[in-house]
């Protein structure tokens, strides 16, 4: 019995052991697929500007079909002039590449392309190469708001995290193909009610050279929540929201929706600046039509599980003091989550999510006295970046740049403005807002760290945000593994 | 006349037997004239009889042949000695007598009677008895069947005097055979050329020609040891064994008495015949005839000019009716299986370890286990083959047809991806085995292996169970349990097939190891047959073990150990079970440790590189549902209480166990490269890992029977029973449900997992190869994976570890893939460049981007591509076709065979005839062409 009780014993000893401690890892390893790196010539580097604010109605304000152009807007363009390059201008002219770089302004009544066109195919592409952004300050009777979106590479898949079309608000998806083949475009609207299973979100033709203006309401009316994804096939195209707000019988509010960046758990929000937060309490308390007048975090949560978030809205100053909200969104839908409380001041937003989102923020400014406004700019979540980066600030208006840094150590960003060169010192989780000079191009170069930024742009108390975007095609380096 | 008899003794170092022999000889009341003894022996105690031998009469004279001589040489030797002086031969006759026999007193008397009574009788000879029991008689006349296999007429009956009326035979063995002296002389003795199992035929066939008759004459008596047939002697003897000395005489007679056209074509044939005899051999389970026949096959095609010299332009139409019958051939069949199946018999009652169940044993159907059966594929019901082919998870279809199968099968070059000139994964083997049931449509039957897996698995534990239970309460409930544990289930609903493949074939694997080592309760083999049967089944499985999960590659070693040790009496037979796991696999592991240089690659699943997590250990046992998790605990823990009670057996089985949990960890521990061929259509990782659940599946057959064993021998039947109820309310119910409700990643429906424009080109035979490119990450960081397509498409036996494992090796040279690289660096670039000479070298013919997130770039950059035509939207993803598919050739050249994979195939086929069950009439129907009637000599 008393070997029965030692094999007993020694048998649950080394089952103890070896379910306890002999935990794997990779202690032998086979190699892993390997990728090589090709050179190649890339293709011309081609941004679109989605031109000016459309009005829909026609000249009654009543046709279902007529979309018209309002007035011109204004394109600014950096480009960095490099050797062997120039650059189309709107297929108007052309500048040389002599080295220089070359802050332009140009303005623009439909939408077109911005091309530089590179002789050895092999100059690196990306912001540095050529930036651009559109800004309008739109004051028409059907559409009222400043309105500010990047020129965007065409692609074949966008997201677009914003907008409403409930009642007085108007949400237009406007489709660009500027490529030289007809694209078809399928759509998927999420709202706060989950997808949409409308019918005719599929096969939308939008023909090479043209444009396709598509209101949201025609798929999901009165839809307060919206997220959209586009995928072209065949041609690659742009796409942004042209978002309105009518209150009462007055337009008051608009912007454009730019694509939201990739599904993330960690998005930062630079630009989140708090202006006239006593006008817009005052507004929203006086009438239902200012009902939405308030900053909000828009989210979208893919897949089946709900999302658990925190946002924590940050001071830039020791004088701002932000919020922290502790939300869930439920999976599959849009939510909206108002952001309350937040005083005058420069902010950014961290939001935390257990599974990856796509979000945005709504950022409001107001007037309640004088010229009675209430504007509107939809923020996306910043792209994190390494490497040199640049914007092309407008001309008019008054701009701030917000630098993000999301990391855990202070870093330092050197910023190119025209022929200056300053160093910029930021702590760890928070953002640096530089006002920048009307005109002049900024470059943005980190210093190790990743850095989120977004340029904010007011022009009479009317706010849009620009996103810092960085646009290239594949080419230089291409890494292939052929299996 | 009164015949006047000399007598040869031919010696050969036998003391005892030559004493006798000469003893007999002198008792004799018809006295030889002389009696000469030819000598081989190198024996002093030989010498010293010799001597006395000669001392004792005049008449009496020895020769001594230092030099190694045969039989026929020492007969000519010595009768040539024996009649010198002798003027008229005439009435002299020969008695040739061996040194093992000893003739009865009156031995000679009746043959010399019989030769004086009848002129033409030749050759007499006389009944030959054992020596230990003179009842038996060992030999009575020789003759031959209607092939030409020498045939002894009677062979160890009891002497009931059936044979006494005996007299005209085709031959008979040299020993105490009286020949008349002239015969001889005219004959010329035994020929020289013909081995020494041919030579007494061969010459009463000449005797015969020669106008005489040969007799038996049963009132004559002589024992006979047949020392030489009973390999007593030394082996030079008969050049060999007896075995083989008698294929040898079967091959000189049939070249030298068939007709010379069919001689001659026999001889042409012999390499052809070999391999018939092999399978044929294989098939009647005597592969150890297999060696021995084909050396004698070999020795009579390259001395073809030695048999042609017996030619004696003989017609047999004469003597036909002096050969075996039929009937004759047949019956004797019939007594070798008895005898065989009696000694085996009493072997098994003597010694074997086998212990007969002390009850009654309820079969499978009579316990139920068809409805067992039934209702576990009835919870598979997300399985049933709605379509014709499964997808989804590790799941491919196979090839649509069999010669594709069959060409991807096995050590040839690789036809997939870039190509590759090794050979194929060992599960292929296993694929084609059961693609082969339903040849016509080879899906068909590998569609079923999902939906009665469990069933299946059912089978095989309740088998296998059955060697250490009786009990039908226990064999059901733990079988159950084995068919529905966590890993088995999640294993089915990935639809991987290796695993779940090896999860049915382990309990089988276990039990034919059993049965061949005749370990467990009871044990049904009967005879020879039988256990080659066993033996065979063993390496099959074995070898379909292997190729399923070379993970378990330990698990199987220390498997294969165990039973050699538990039947090391048997340990012979045991040794040819690797066989066919060395056959189908060396291959494979050499190209994997000299080819690839991944040691650790021998130990990859054969299957494409779904994304599967590093196998955990907790989890992979118990599975990751928390109620079951608890109920298997208890399930374990209750088999642990085996260990204190006195079942040797409870122990050996947990150490087993407690190695699965080891091999899992060690599983868990090596990380395979992702990629190969249809991982472009997977989610891309860094590593992929072998299945948890073959190591997981062996730990708990090792769990199940210690608990079979220990419940078994609970004698309190209430307590037993109670255990019983709680194992299955408590676990096989659960698990039952998780059965049923865990979510199946496989579907069903047609096995085409390509766009329908290319598989119909490749279908028309085009050779054109597809490249699919897909994107991964952000863009602007992104990178490519692009695969090369060829015609045979993506297909289960498609699927190559090693040329997987060899993508991960810088080694490796491939010639197109550079090229193909910079193609697919082009074509997503979309830079304009001219493609159309890189296009043509890789011979690509179609573009395929699939639909998934990231790739929408890349198709529209292709759009651009001016060498591009879009065909549109297929349901795998946008598809091109190139514009000059007409001016695109490849070299695509499928070899079906390689000499390896002849050589893997014959091991294959001859091991599964040596498998298949036989039944007792066609063992008898077997045994008539080949059985061996113990010729004597």
């Amino acid at each position: 019995m008393v070997m029965r009780i030692l094999k007993f014993l020694s048998v649950a000893l080394i089952a103890t052991g070896l379910v306890l401690f002999a935990k794997s890892s990779d202690l032998f390893d086979t190699g892993s697929q390997n990728y090589a790196s090709y050179q190649v010539s890339a293709k011309n580097l081609q941004l679109n500007c989605t031109g000016p604010a459309i009005v829909t109605g026609g000249s009654t304000g009543t046709s279902v079909t007529g979309f018209k152009r309002a007035g011109k807007t204004s394109v600014g363009i950096s480009y960095s002039a490099a050797k062997n390059t120039y650059l189309s201008l709107f297929g108007r002219r052309s500048i040389p590449g002599y080295s220089i770089r070359q802050d332009i302004e140009a303005k623009i009544s439909t939408p077109e392309a911005l091309t530089v066109k590179d002789s050895t195919g092999k100059v690196a592409q990306g912001s540095e190469l050529l930036t651009a952004n559109q800004l309008q300050l739109v004051k028409h009777k059907r559409i009222n708001g400043l309105m500010a979106s990047p020129c965007l590479r065409p692609q074949s898949e966008f997201w677009l995290v914003g907008g409403s079309t409930k009642v007085g608000r108007e949400a237009l998806l406007v489709l660009n193909n500027p490529s030289l083949v007809d694209a078809t475009v399928d759509l998927e609207i999420f709202t706060e009610n989950g997808a949409s299973h409308s019918a005719g979100l599929t096969g939308i033709a939008v023909p090479k050279g043209k444009t396709t203006v598509l209101p949201l309401s025609s798929f999901v009316l009165r839809a307060g929540s919206l997220a959209v994804h586009v995928v072209s096939h065949g041609g690659s195209i742009t796409a942004l929201i042209q978002q309105k707000a009518v209150r009462g019988i007055f337009a008051n509010g608009a912007d454009y929706i730019a694509p939201s960046e990739v599904l993330t758990k960690d998005s930062y929000f630079p630009s989140i600046l708090v202006r006239g937060a006593d006008d817009t309490h005052k507004l929203r308390a006086a009438g239902a039509k200012y009902s939405d007048i308030q900053n909000m975090l828009r989210v979208y949560v893919p897949g089946e599980v709900d999302a658990k978030l925190t946002m924590q809205i940050l001071g830039t100053t020791t004088e701002t003091f932000g919020t922290v909200l502790q939300i869930t969104a439920p999976a599959g839908k849009v939510s909206d989550f108002e952001i309350k409380g937040l005083a005058d001041g420069d902010y950014l937003g961290i939001l935390n999510s257990n599974v990856e989102v796509r979000s945005s923020i709504r950022l409001v400014r107001a007037s309640a006295s004088g010229d009675k406004f209430a504007d509107f700019a939809w923020l996306n979540a910043a792209q994190p970046f390494t490497t040199t980066r640049y914007v092309a600030v407008p001309r008019s208006g008054i701009s701030k740049l917000s630098l993000v840094n999301s990391s855990n150590k202070q870093t330092t960003v050197t910023l190119k403005l025209g022929s200056a060169t300053i160093t910029r010192r930021i702590s760890a989780n928070s953002a640096e807002v530089i006002r920048a000079t009307p005109g002049i191009s900024i470059g943005i170069i980190p210093n190790g760290a990743a850095i989120h930024a977004s340029l904010l742009v007011d022009v009479s108390g009317r706010i849009s945000v620009i996103p810092i975007l960085d646009d290239k095609n594949i080419s230089g380096q291409v890494e292939v593994s052929v299996h | 006349m009164s015949l006047r008899v000399v007598a040869v003794v031919i010696s050969n170092d036998q003391p005892n037997y030559l004493q006798n022999c000469l003893s007999a000889i002198e008792r004799q009341s018809y006295r030889a004239e002389r009696v000469l003894v030819v000598d081989t022996s190198t024996s002093e105690e030989v010498s010293v009889i010799l001597q006395d031998f000669i001392k004792a009469s005049s008449k009496h004279a020895v020769v001594n042949v230092a030099e190694k001589a045969d039989f026929a040489e020492l007969a000519a030797l010595g009768v040539k000695q024996v009649l010198t002086g002798f003027s008229n031969l005439d009435d002299v006759a020969i008695w040739l007598v061996h040194d093992d026999s000893a003739p009865e007193s009156h031995a000679l008397a009746e043959l010399a009677r019989t030769l004086e009574l009848s002129p033409l009788v030749g050759i007499a000879s006389p009944k030959q008895l054992a020596v230990d029991n003179s009842k038996l008689i060992v030999q009575q006349g020789l003759t031959v069947t209607r092939t030409f296999k020498p045939f002894s007429i009677v062979n160890d009956e009891l002497d009931q005097k059936q044979h006494d009326g005996m007299s005209d035979v085709l031959a008979v063995t040299s020993n105490a055979m009286l020949i008349r002296a002239n015969l001889w002389a005219e004959l010329g003795g035994f020929s020289l050329s013909a081995p020494p199992l041919a030579q007494d035929v061969e010459l009463g066939i000449r005797a015969h020609q020669a106008g005489f008759r040969v007799v038996v004459v049963p009132t004559a008596r002589v024992k006979h040891a047949e020392l030489s047939i009973h390999n007593k002697r030394d082996k030079h003897w008969l050049g060999g064994s007896a075995k083989y000395a008698l294929a040898k005489a079967t091959n000189h007679l049939r070249i030298s008495q068939f007709p010379l056209t069919v001689a001659f074509l026999y001889w042409l044939a012999l390499p052809f015949i070999s391999l018939i005899q092999i399978f044929w051999l294989m098939f009647v389970k005597r592969p150890d005839r297999i060696g021995f026949t084909l050396r004698a096959n070999l020795w009579a095609f390259f001395t073809f000019r030695a048999r042609v010299r017996d030619r004696h332009g003989i017609s047999h139409r004469s003597l036909s009716n002096l050969f075996a019958s039929r009937t004759q051939v047949r019956s004797r069949a019939r007594l070798a299986l008895e005898i065989a199946e009696q000694k085996s018999n009493l072997s098994a009652f003597d010694g074997s370890t086998a212990r007969v169940a002390s009850s009654a044993q309820l079969s499978f159907a009579a316990s139920g286990g068809l409805w067992i059966m039934f209702a576990l594929a009835m919870l598979s019901y997300q399985f049933f083959p709605l379509g014709a082919a499964a997808s989804g998870g590790f799941a491919l279809p196979l090839s649509d047809s069999w010669l594709a199968l069959f060409a991807n099968t096995g050590a040839s070059y690789q036809h997939v991806g870039l190509g590759l000139a090794a050979p194929s994964d060992p599960f292929n083997w296993v694929l084609l085995s059961i693609g082969s049931l339903t040849f016509f449509s080879p899906n068909l039957a590998f569609s079923f292996v999902l939906v009665s897996a469990k069933a299946l698995a059912f089978f095989g534990a309740w088998r296998l169970l059955s060697l250490v239970s009786v009990r039908n309460g226990i064999r059901i409930v733990l079988a159950l349990i084995y068919a529905m544990l966590p890993a088995f289930t999640l294993a089915q609903t990935q639809g991987n097939y290796p695993s779940v493949i090896f999860s049915i074939t382990l309990p089988w694997l276990l039990f034919s190891f059993s049965r061949a080592a005749r370990v467990g309760i009871s044990s049904s083999v009967r005879s020879t047959e039988q256990a080659w049967s066993w033996v065979a089944a063993s390496s099959l499985l074995l070898a379909v073990a292997f190729a399923c999960a070379p993970s378990t590659l330990l698990l199987l070693v220390s498997m294969v150990l165990v039973f050699a040790f538990l039947a090391r009496k048997r340990i012979k037979a045991l040794l040819v079970v690797p066989i066919p796991l060395i056959a189908l696999s060396a291959p494979y592991v050499i190209y994997q440790l000299m080819g690839n240089q991944q040691p650790f690659g021998v130990l990859a699943d054969p299957t494409i590189a779904f994304a599967n997590e590093r196998p955990e250990l907790i989890n992979s046992l118990i599975g990751f549902d928390p109620i079951i998790s608890w109920c298997l605990v208890g399930l374990i823990g209750l088999a642990s209480f085996g260990l204190l009670s006195s079942m040797r057996a409870v122990f050996g089985l947990w150490l087993f166990a407690l190695l699965a949990v080891a091999n899992l960890w060690l599983v868990g521990s090596i990380a395979f490269s992702f990629g190969g061929v249809g991982s472009i259509f997977l989610e891309q990782v860094e590593r992929v890992y072998d299945s948890a659940t073959p190591s997981a599946m062996f730990f708990a057959v090792a769990i199940l029977l210690a608990l079979a064993i220990w419940l078994d021998s609970i004698l309190h039947s209430g307590f037993r029973k109670i255990l019983v109820l709680a194992s299955f309310v408590l676990v096989a119910m659960p698990l039952a449900y998780l059965s049923a409700t865990s979510s199946s990643l496989v579907s069903f429906g047609d096995s085409r997992n390509l766009p329908a424009l290319f598989t119909a080109e490749t279908n028309q035979g085009s050779e054109l190869r597809m490249l699919v490119i897909s994107s991964d990450g952000q863009t602007g960081t992104q990178r490519f994976r692009a695969e090369l397509v060829r015609s045979a498409g993506i297909r289960l036996d498609t699927i190559s570890t090693a040329y997987r494992l060899s993508a991960a090796n810088n080694e490796v040279d491939y010639s197109n893939k550079e090229k193909l690289a910079k193609l697919t660096a082009n074509l997503v670039s979309a830079n304009g460049q001219s493609l159309t000479k890189s296009l043509k070298e890789v011979g690509v013919g179609y573009i395929l981007v699939p639909e998934s997130s990231g790739n929408g770039d890349v198709q529209i950059a292709l759009n651009t591509a001016s060498e591009l035509d879009q065909v549109g939207t297929t349901e795998f993803g946008q598809l091109w076709r190139v514009k000059v598919t007409n001016e695109i050739t490849t070299d695509e050249t499928k070899a079906l065979w390689s000499i390896t994979k002849s050589i893997q195939l014959s091991v294959l086929v001859g091991f599964i005839l040596l498998a298949m069950p036989t039944s007792r009439g066609r063992k008898q129907r077997v045994s008539n062409e080949f059985a061996e009637p113990e010729e004597a000599q």
